[in-house]
């Protein structure tokens, strides 16, 4: 399939109705929590809360301005990560050493679904929502692991997203987190991004967003939900 | 708080932004501008906050280790959670923290960079030498640079001044006199895409806000890189017009 093949590609994003309190909640609590959202997203996500087509181009743009893992030309390639495909390489005649073999036995990165999440939401920021690039902090500090920071900070000072949060007006800035799936969605996935929001939203008073995208095989389309966390 | 954290995250982006169009020395002086500021507000020290929690990560993984907990992630993000509440921890001053970090982290990135000995890519080692990407000022409001791809032109440029979306009426003119057709492929609420197809060019211009993105293609010739500057030129001119 070539790229121009697939110049766009429709987004179903579904607002989770009721906000997730996490204050004082346990790991199991959590976990409880994360596995009702599994159970209950077929029911109570039935009206999306915007449904849009991303041009690949402009996704291309936010990957190279908001993404971390150095993935590019998401929009020429897209059709293999979308659908799953294992990548064409070039496989060399000679016998790879040991370890690098299993870059050509995976069929599909973790690297590249985290990427396509995190540059659908800054598109989905960005274009659907009106934020200005500028406020949207992605700020792991370089390849860094193991501060305790949100994947996004947005400032978003003209409260833009008051639609989506579901308040008139909420501290800032929001905290985000972001998952993608290849698959179904994954309850433990999500209850670490739950956790990993507690602990700031906790002390804080800070709002929080996790941003999950999901591949729909069936449908050929990737599906969004949105999920409120509050303290 | 969050005049900080917002200050940080728009300094922090433009830096990266003119890393994107690879304006080394301005990328430099946004960062050592917001660091300067950042000293006189007194939230440098924030940076020890955060660099204090991840130690902390660090220990709480060791001893799940030891304890041989079985799903360490979980266990190490609650028992962090439950300290961070027992000491009463600001959150914000640790993501300050983490911004100033970064910021001290885009600084070292920004001044390797610089170095010309240490610009080697993959692209450029061995047979396969291309040409860099060229800074180009210009007066007229607007920056961008251009490099030679094996089957396009790539051009990036920021605006100065600071716009909503892109207006491509503006550039119905240039096109004309081209005798080039112009197509709207996308438009959204701060971005938006537009095509020209010319006799002799083709280019697809992508907008997010005051940055832009343009590809080229032109048939080959001797004089083929001025042909496409001097195309980029009317194209912008028109654009911030």
């Amino acid at each position: 399939m070539s790229a121009t093949a697939m110049q766009g590609l429709d987004i179903d994003l579904f607002v989770y109705p009721t906000a997730l309190k996490l204050a004082s909640k346990t790991e199991q609590q959590l976990r409880h929590e994360a596995r009702m959202v599994i159970t209950n997203i077929p029911h109570y996500c039935q009206t999306p809360f915007r449904s849009f087509s991303v041009n690949l181009a402009s996704l291309e743009v936010c990957n190279s301005r908001f993404s971390e893992k150095q993935v590019t030309r998401i929009d020429d390639n897209f059709c293999y990560y979308s659908y799953g495909r294992r990548l064409p390489l070039d496989r060399p005649d000679w016998r790879a050493p040991k370890g690098a073999r299993c870059l050509v036995k995976k069929t599909f990165s973790g690297d590249v679904s985290g990427e396509i999440g995190e540059s659908l939401f800054t598109y989905f920021l960005t274009t659907e929502m009106g934020i200005d690039p500028h406020d949207i902090g992605h700020t792991r500090p370089g390849k860094k692991a193991a501060f305790l920071v949100p994947d996004f900070l947005i400032s978003d000072s003209s409260h833009s997203l008051a639609l989506l949060v579901g308040k008139a007006s909420y501290p800032l800035p929001l905290l985000a987190e972001v998952k993608g799936f290849t698959g179904k969605l994954d309850s433990e996935r999500i209850s670490h991004a739950l956790q990993q929001l507690q602990a700031l939203i906790q002390r804080g008073s800070y709002v929080g967003l996790v941003f999950l995208a999901a591949r729909n095989l069936s449908r050929r389309r990737y599906d969004a939900y949105v999920l409120r966390v509050e303290q | 708080m969050d005049c900080d954290i917002r200050y940080l995250i728009r300094s922090i982006n433009e830096a990266k932004d003119n890393i994107w169009l690879e304006d080394f020395p301005r990328a430099k002086e946004i960062v050592d501008s917001c660091l300067e500021k950042s000293g006189q507000a007194g939230i440098l020290p924030l940076e020890n906050t955060a660099e204090g929690i991840r130690e902390r990560i660090y220990e709480l993984r060791k001893i799940a280790s030891r304890k041989r907990v079985k799903n360490r992630r979980s266990w190490v993000l609650a028992s962090l959670c439950e300290e961070l509440t027992k000491k009463e921890n600001d959150p914000a001053k640790n993501l300050v923290g983490v911004c100033v970090i970064n910021l001290i982290g885009l600084r070292e990135f920004v001044g390797l960079l610089s170095e010309p000995h240490l610009q080697k890519t993959l692209n450029n080692i061995g047979n396969n030498q291309k040409e860099g990407r060229i800074v180009r000022k210009h007066k007229r409001g607007y920056r961008y640079s251009i490099e030679r791809l094996a089957d396009r032109w790539d051009v990036r440029a920021i605006l100065d001044k600071s716009i909503q979306s892109l207006d491509p009426s503006k550039i119905r003119e240039p096109a004309d006199e081209r005798s080039a057709f112009l197509e709207d492929r996308s438009v959204g609420l701060r971005s938006n895409i537009f095509e020209l197809y010319g006799r002799d060019i083709y280019a697809r211009i992508v907008g997010l806000g005051e940055y832009i993105n343009v590809q080229i293609r032109a048939p080959r010739s001797e004089d083929e890189g001025g042909k496409v500057s001097k195309f980029v030129e009317e194209l912008l001119d028109a654009l911030i017009s």
